[in-house]
């Protein structure tokens, strides 16, 4: 996203250097932008690892962070690991009974975040993907919910036309304002 | 020397010593032993993502914890943290610690939105936004940060969100098919044959207006739906309406009363139970109160006490 793109560049001074002091130049970053943010429904982080150890940690860490920025964690469950296996011979030449088995553990921790708007998101993830440690890897599945509108023939974009509410053009809801990161 | 120091020695081979030490100790030290380690220079209540600001790999001689690490060797303990290799390889997270993560989220808390209040439940997203949409974004380790997977987009509607008549309704499942699920009304689609995400998601859209269009739209050939095709029963002009009405007739005609019309039939109280029961039991199946309900109405049609 434009906004993630634009975010590395403070935030990599913010964490390295003056996480000690509460930078008041933060503040002097953040700009408010008309577009309408996304808001999504609910943000699912499945994170995969080799070692449960690893895991276990990342998720005391990712679960902190959430509850620090303000975003309520619904649902933390480790499904159950995978395990690979495969069977090769252990000789180079011949010896055919004599094999050699390996191994692959995947373990799995799954959270859940509800109701993060389009900002929070950008910032909680790319936080909590550049400290993924090495050898972990994760697959965020979001949902989106946002109004969208249908063509009718006049090829104006019309809201759906709900039951129960009368069709109003744009919510005021989808108007939230979009904080963006600039550079100075 | 203080050459060596700089090189965390591993443990690997101990007794050759690194090229570049030439053994000479520098200037300033007294013995050719090596410095002290930093954790006896650390005070208790020291700031300590200073010393771990960012991800680094272990280092024993700025960690003052006295870990071991490793498979013990017989009749001993695990192997302590100099030199140790296990400690290395391990990722930690010394530099996450919880005083260093709530420093760096009070300094990102400022880029942060908060959720809108009028939409605190499910229900209330799903009454002011029907549709949703589903995208999945991959992080792994790799030479390539792209995923092939990341392009495939779902969008998932209610079809009691949509403005739909009967017909628009009907016509719209057996256009959808498979997508369909009946339990929860939900109309699934999942696009992904663009390269872009951007793409599949303007597609997904473009086919859910296509689908609301046509499906409102009624061709000539749709007056040709049969019998087979239609998806629930309906009794009106069906084959049992049909029989109900001409045993009817002609018992009444047995009995010598000609001068009930098929309207006051139709109409009367015997007829409409039948008709219910004969609705259920093709629509819901067969079950002990659609058999039940069917044989009350049958009795009562054919006028048999028993």
């Amino acid at each position: 996203m434009a906004a993630a793109a634009r975010l590395w560049r403070p935030l990599w001074q913010v964490s390295a250097a003056a996480a000690a002091r509460a930078c008041p130049r933060a503040s002097c970053r953040v700009s408010i932008s008309d577009e309408p943010e996304t808001l999504y429904k609910r943000l699912s982080l499945l994170v995969k690892g080799h070692d449960r150890a690893v895991l276990d940690s990342y998720e005391f860490f990712a679960v902190l962070a959430a509850k620090e920025l303000g975003i309520s964690v619904e649902k933390v469950h480790r499904p159950p690991k995978t395990i690979e296996r495969f069977t090769l011979l252990k000789s180079v030449h011949i010896f055919k009974k004599h094999r050699v088995q390996y191994e692959m553990r995947t373990h799995y921790l799954c959270l859940e975040l509800k109701h993060v708007t389009g900002s929070t998101a950008a910032v909680y993830l790319e936080y909590v993907q550049r400290n993924l440690p090495e050898g972990v890897a994760m697959e965020v599945k979001k949902v989106i919910t946002t109004v969208k509108g249908i063509k009718d023939d006049s090829k104006h974009l019309l809201l759906l036309e709900l039951k129960r509410t009368c069709g109003f053009v744009f919510s005021p809801i989808t108007q939230l304002p979009n904080i963006t990161y600039s550079r100075n | 020397g203080p050459a060596l120091s700089a090189f965390p020695c591993t443990g690997l081979s101990p007794a050759a010593p690194h090229p570049s030490c030439t053994g000479k100790p520098r200037t300033g030290h007294s013995t050719p032993g090596h410095v002290p380690p930093r954790t006896e220079r650390m005070a208790v209540d020291q700031d300590w993502s200073s010393v771990y600001p960012t991800a680094a790999s272990f280092k024993p001689a700025s960690v003052p914890l006295p870990i071991r690490m490793g498979y013990p060797v017989k009749r001993g303990v695990p192997p302590p943290k100099e030199g140790n290799l296990e400690l290395i390889k391990i990722p930690n997270f010394l530099h996450l610690t919880p005083p260093a993560i709530r420093k760096h989220c009070a300094a990102l808390k400022d880029f942060c939105t908060e959720w809108p209040s009028a939409l605190d439940s499910d229900e209330k997203c799903e009454q002011h936004f029907p549709i949703e949409i589903e995208t999945v974004d991959y992080v792994s380790a790799g030479t390539s940060i792209r995923n092939p997977k990341a392009r495939v987009v779902t969008l998932k509607v209610k079809l009691s969100n949509l403005n739909l008549d009967d017909h628009a309704k009907k016509k719209i499942i057996k256009l959808v098919g498979e997508r369909y699920c009946k339990d929860t009304d939900m109309l699934t689609i999942t696009t992904d044959r663009c390269p872009l995400r951007r793409q599949n998601y303007d597609y997904g859209i473009h086919l859910l207006t296509v689908l609301y269009h046509e499906s409102w739209k009624t061709e000539i050939w749709e007056s040709e739906k049969t019998e087979e095709d239609m998806e629930e029963y309906i009794w009106e002009n069906s084959r049992s309406q049909r029989n109900a009405l001409d045993t009817l007739l002609r018992i009444k005609a047995s009995e010598n009363i000609t001068n009930v019309t098929k309207e006051e039939l139709l109409a009367s109280e015997i007829v409409k139970n039948y008709k219910n029961s004969v609705v259920a039991l093709k629509n819901e199946g067969e079950t002990e109160n659609n058999m039940s309900q069917y044989k009350e109405s049958v009795k009562k049609l054919l006028n048999i006490q028993a």
